[in-house]
């Protein structure tokens, strides 16, 4: 479903050229739930975010089914990230000026793929009911996160990327987010991959893999 | 610990170099614009006391008479020991303009400004009283004098400009005319004189006249005064905007600050000082583009005025210290006025605050309403003035709460105006667009604030003299009645045009007429005959049934409104026109672009008691086809200059020329004004581009790309200036009404009916639309080229 081959990603910093990923490769199947692990500055999020069609490799191949990714200009990306892949951030997820409501249909409406009753089914599961008039500044850390999460299964994309969603979380906290994001990922047939730090977390996850100075170990 | 902390602060600014130029660049327009206008009052002034000085102003005792003095009583009452000295003045029509002539004797008058180049030595004091003659005028006058057929001359910058001064003698000549038209009289006047009644039958009067032109043009600088403080007040905003962000921005830096062991007062104190330096810059700089500003201006209040009062003033900028000392004065209590709720906010921060910079100036719903009810407060204060105020100081300050008042109601009236477009049905898009619009409502007000002022100005400005250039023109097709105005040199020619114009007119209307003091100011009152061009035509704004009746059988007076408002003159009202002449008032009629009050009355009344007043001037009613051929017939046959026989459509064609002139001034601060609220929405939406990534970058992750995100940039932009702009054309029309009905009236002593220019609005709301394209463009190019790194910096983890 989702396989990258030896990508490669650097970035100037400091008058030469920082390598973040050294020729990463990897596969995912659909409904499978990969942990992508690794200390700080391995180059985690810069995967999450090339798979995610927020940048782009200097080198390697990206695909998603029969879809080339690394090719894409920025209106190819723009439209798979509409429409096919959804991202979870850390923070800073929702659109501060929407209100819960708004903020879970946005990118389903955004991709023309809007279900009404999916979506009340995920406010319900999400125990968003009573927020829907709210914006985000009027929520906690964690009913934040489940609206991110609400708006990226609302979708129905074919993969979701969690870039360590649950990192403001306490643990408690965590584990509800976690479960919701793969039971929803889940039963939406999206393949689910989560950037953390959490050995914990990490282990209730399909499949590990662990980055270590830009390489797949 | 001083220089490091300083060091410490000051590099924000390398950080934020835009920033930086912002709050520099609004401070400098700010004090530029003030000080361009105080520059230009303070030269209007200048020339005002040079005019005072001159003959015409100077507060002496003055000997007139019923008509022209002859030269025979100022020899009787030098013979008789009275120190006199004759004066007589007229204008002398140029090419393309008119001079205004002052004849004094030398050797017998005063000391007075321009005359010294006679006293000093050489050949001028022989060549002035010689039969050739010369003129003094001011550096300014001189290229207008190139001509043939006038005395040579020499250059004075005591003289004021379209003046000349001449030997009385040679201005008798040049203006055709016998006798001097008053006799100065000295304060200081020898022991033992007879007593004046005796030696002449001339009347004795004090000089008013001193500081007039000051006092007649007092309501047009303050007019100037006020639209510089209003482009002063938006200057401030973009200084306010940039100190607050950088205020906020640099929260965190303030707070390690403190907790490093940088005492809050050292540190409140080491802010001023920066804010101090920076003003200081900005006002120096600002101050020379002011004077750039007002060179520029210059001739064209001096057209101004020269249109609406007569008023000269020079074209030359002087420079003066203490306007440069002012203005910077301005600059920094400005720069101190938009810091000072900064300051204050770090002295009541506590050391443990959240270092995260807010959303600047994010006013919360509560301020909103609390600036609302300011706002509803101030509004109802600008009604209560406009209905019950009564002066004009009370007309400025209805103008200044009706502008400050609107300008705090914008953010709920615009929030509340996106809140009802949000119900209407949109997409997804449309719907972010709207509610991103709110969200940037409170930290965008003050420069939509400034914008709306603008607008709000240029509306208001706009209508009021398109009003009255409707009205005026309306006005000289009623007042302009007559097809050709003839005056005579003398008055054997004008008996000689007389006896040539009655068998080729359908109508030879004398215009006659004597200044004389209504009331105690400065009037003239006119004799007319009775003729249907008066009847059918004369703009009467009230009158008694049978007014023309009265006026033809001097039973009744017609009175101008200037008069009627300004001595509460009633119809039926008596006027005293002389001591031992009252009538009732029969009529009061428009008479825009005159300052003095003015009477009419039948001609055969004004000339039995003014029997010796010259007769010079005719309207002359006859088909249009001919006019021309007399025109040509007069200049032929009588040698009469052009400026003697004026046709209706050159007069009105003059009229409107100086009208036009008139507002020149007014167009081109619009113009300024609104450039400068352009410039406070450009920084204003660069200070918040930096703001605008985390808001920006969910939307972006979501699926748009750069170029949709620039194109919705743009349309909010566009969409909250049109907003502004159409809840500006209400606010410029309230402006317009006290223009026009409180500060006209009070100022002029006219008021004019309003006229509404919708096709002005769309041009405006597209210039409107313009300025705000012109601020976003750089903000938005910055973000289509803002790379995927920096959008996606925004949700590091790591940062």
């Amino acid at each position: 479903m989702l396989d990258a081959q030896n990508l490669v990603k650097s970035y100037p910093s400091a008058g030469r050229r920082l390598e973040v990923l050294r020729g990463v490769s990897l596969h995912m199947a659909a409904r499978e739930s990969v942990a992508l692990t690794g200390e700080s500055g391995s180059g985690k999020s810069t995967l999450l975010h090339l798979l995610g069609c927020l940048d782009t490799p200097d080198a390697g191949r990206i695909s998603l089914q029969d879809t080339v990714l690394h090719d894409l200009d920025e209106t190819g990306r723009a439209a798979m990230r509409r429409s096919r892949i959804a991202v979870i951030f850390q923070q800073l997820n929702l659109i501060p000026s929407l209100t819960v409501a708004q903020n879970l249909s946005f990118q389903a409406r955004l991709a023309e793929r809007f279900d009404a009753d999916w979506t009340a089914e995920l406010t319900d599961r999400l125990g968003l009911a009573d927020l829907l008039d709210r914006y985000p500044e009027q929520l906690s850390g964690g009913q934040q996160q489940r609206v991110a999460i609400g708006r990226a299964v609302a979708l129905r994309p074919e993969v979701v990327l969690a870039d360590e969603p649950t990192g403001n979380l306490d643990e408690a906290t965590a584990d509800t987010v976690l479960d919701l994001m793969l039971d929803l990922a889940r039963d939406s047939g999206a393949a689910f991959l989560m950037v953390t730090h959490s050995p914990r977390l990490a282990a209730r996850l399909d499949r590990r893999l662990h980055l270590e100075k830009g390489r797949i170990v | 610990m001083n220089r490091t902390a300083f060091l410490a602060l000051l590099s924000h600014w390398r950080r934020h170099p835009v920033q930086l130029v912002t709050l520099c660049v609004g401070l400098m327009l700010a004090t530029a614009l003030w000080s361009g206008v105080q520059a230009v009052n303070a030269e209007a002034r200048a020339s005002y006391d040079r005019a005072a000085a001159d003959l015409g102003q100077t507060p002496l005792r003055r000997l007139t008479g019923d008509g022209p003095v002859p030269i025979a009583e100022f020899v009787a009452l030098r013979r008789a020991g009275w120190l006199v000295s004759p004066v007589i003045e007229g204008d002398l029509p140029l090419a393309t303009d008119s001079l205004r002539l002052i004849g004094v004797d030398p050797l017998t008058t005063p000391p007075r400004p321009g005359l010294e180049p006679l006293l000093e030595g050489g050949d001028a004091l022989p060549r002035f009283l010689s039969v050739d003659g010369l003129m003094i005028v001011a550096p300014e006058t001189a290229p207008l004098l190139d001509g043939p057929g006038l005395p040579p001359h020499i250059q004075s910058a005591q003289v004021p400009p379209g003046t000349a001064l001449v030997d009385f003698r040679l201005a008798q000549r040049l203006l055709g005319r016998d006798g001097v038209d008053h006799l100065l009289v000295a304060r200081e006047q020898p022991m033992g004189l007879p007593p004046l009644s005796e030696v002449t039958d001339l009347t004795l009067t004090e000089d008013q006249a001193g500081g007039d032109l000051a006092q007649l043009t007092r309501s047009f600088h303050l007019n100037l005064t006020a639209f510089g403080l209003l482009a002063f007040a938006v200057g401030l905003f973009i200084v306010q905007s940039a100190i607050g962000l950088a205020f906020e921005q640099r929260r965190s830096a303030i707070r390690t600050l403190r907790a490093l062991g940088v005492p809050l007062r050292r540190l409140m104190a080491l802010l001023a000082a920066e804010l101090l330096a920076l003003a200081t810059l900005s006002g120096l700089a600002g101050i020379a583009l002011g004077y750039v500003i007002a060179a520029a201006l210059l001739p064209g209040v001096a057209a101004t005025l020269r249109g609406l009062y007569g008023a000269e003033v020079s074209g030359q900028l002087g420079f003066d210290p203490l306007w440069a000392v002012s203005a910077l004065a301005i600059s920094l209590l400005g720069a101190a006025a938009a810091g000072a709720q900064s300051l204050w906010r770090v002295s009541q921060m506590p050391i443990l605050s959240p270092a995260q910079p807010r959303a600047w100036a994010r006013a919360s719903q509560r301020a909103i309403l609390t600036q609302l009810a300011v706002a509803v407060a101030l509004l109802a204060l600008s009604g209560a003035l406009a209905f019950w105020g009564g002066s004009l100081v009370a007309g400025f300050a209805c103008l200044a709460a009706l502008l400050i008042g609107a300008a705090l109601a914008l953010p709920a009236l615009l929030l509340g105006l996106l809140a009802l477009l949000q119900r209407a049905p949109r997409g997804v898009l449309g719907e972010w667009l709207l509610a991103d619009a709110r969200q940037q409502v409170p930290p965008l007000s003050l420069a939509l604030m400034a914008l709306l002022l603008a607008l709000a100005a240029n509306i208001g400005v706009g209508t009021m003299v398109g009003s009255f250039r409707d009205t005026f023109t309306g006005w000289l097709d009623q007042r302009l009645a007559a097809e050709l105005y003839v005056t005579a040199r003398d008055p054997a020619e004008a008996e000689d045009l007389r006896a040539y114009l009655e068998p080729r007119a359908d109508a030879l209307l004398p215009i006659w007429s004597v200044d004389l003091p209504l009331r105690g100011a400065p009037a003239e009152v006119f004799g007319i005959v009775d003729h249907a061009t008066y009847r059918d035509n004369w703009p009467l704004l009230d009158a008694v049934p049978d007014v023309w009746d009265r006026v033809a059988d001097g039973t009744g007076v017609l009175i101008n409104e200037q008069l009627a408002r300004r001595e509460d003159i009633a119809l039926g009202a008596r006027l005293e026109i002389t001591p031992d002449w009252q009538l009732p008032v029969a009529g009061v009629y428009s008479d825009y672009g005159n300052t003095r009050g003015q009477a009419i009355t039948g001609i055969d009344a004004l000339s039995q008691r003014f029997p010796d007043r010259p007769r010079l001037r005719y309207a002359v009613r006859l088909p249009s086809y001919q006019v021309s051929e007399v025109q040509t017939a007069l200049r032929a046959d009588f040698g009469l200059p052009e400026a003697n026989a004026i046709d209706q459509s050159a007069v009105k064609r003059f009229s409107l020329d100086v009208f036009d002139r008139t507002f020149l001034v007014s167009e081109a601060l619009n113009v300024l004004t609104l450039g400068v609220a352009a410039f406070a929405m450009l920084t204003s939406l660069l200070s918040l581009s930096g703001l605008r990534l985390p808001q920006l970058a969910p939307v972006w992750a979501l699926g748009l790309t750069p170029r949709r995100l620039a194109i919705f940039e743009v349309a909010r932009t566009v969409l909250l200036a049109l907003l502004t702009c159409l809840l500006a054309i209400p606010l410029g029309l309230a402006l317009a009404w006290v223009l026009l009905n409180i500060v006209n009236v009070e100022a002029f002593g006219w008021r004019l009916p309003m006229t509404l220019f919708p096709a002005d609005w769309i041009w405006l709301a597209l210039w409107a639309t313009l300025a705000a394209l012109a601020a976003c463009l750089w903000p938005v190019l910055r973000l289509t080229r803002l790379p995927a790194a920096d959008l996606l910096r925004v949700f590091a983890n790591e940062r």
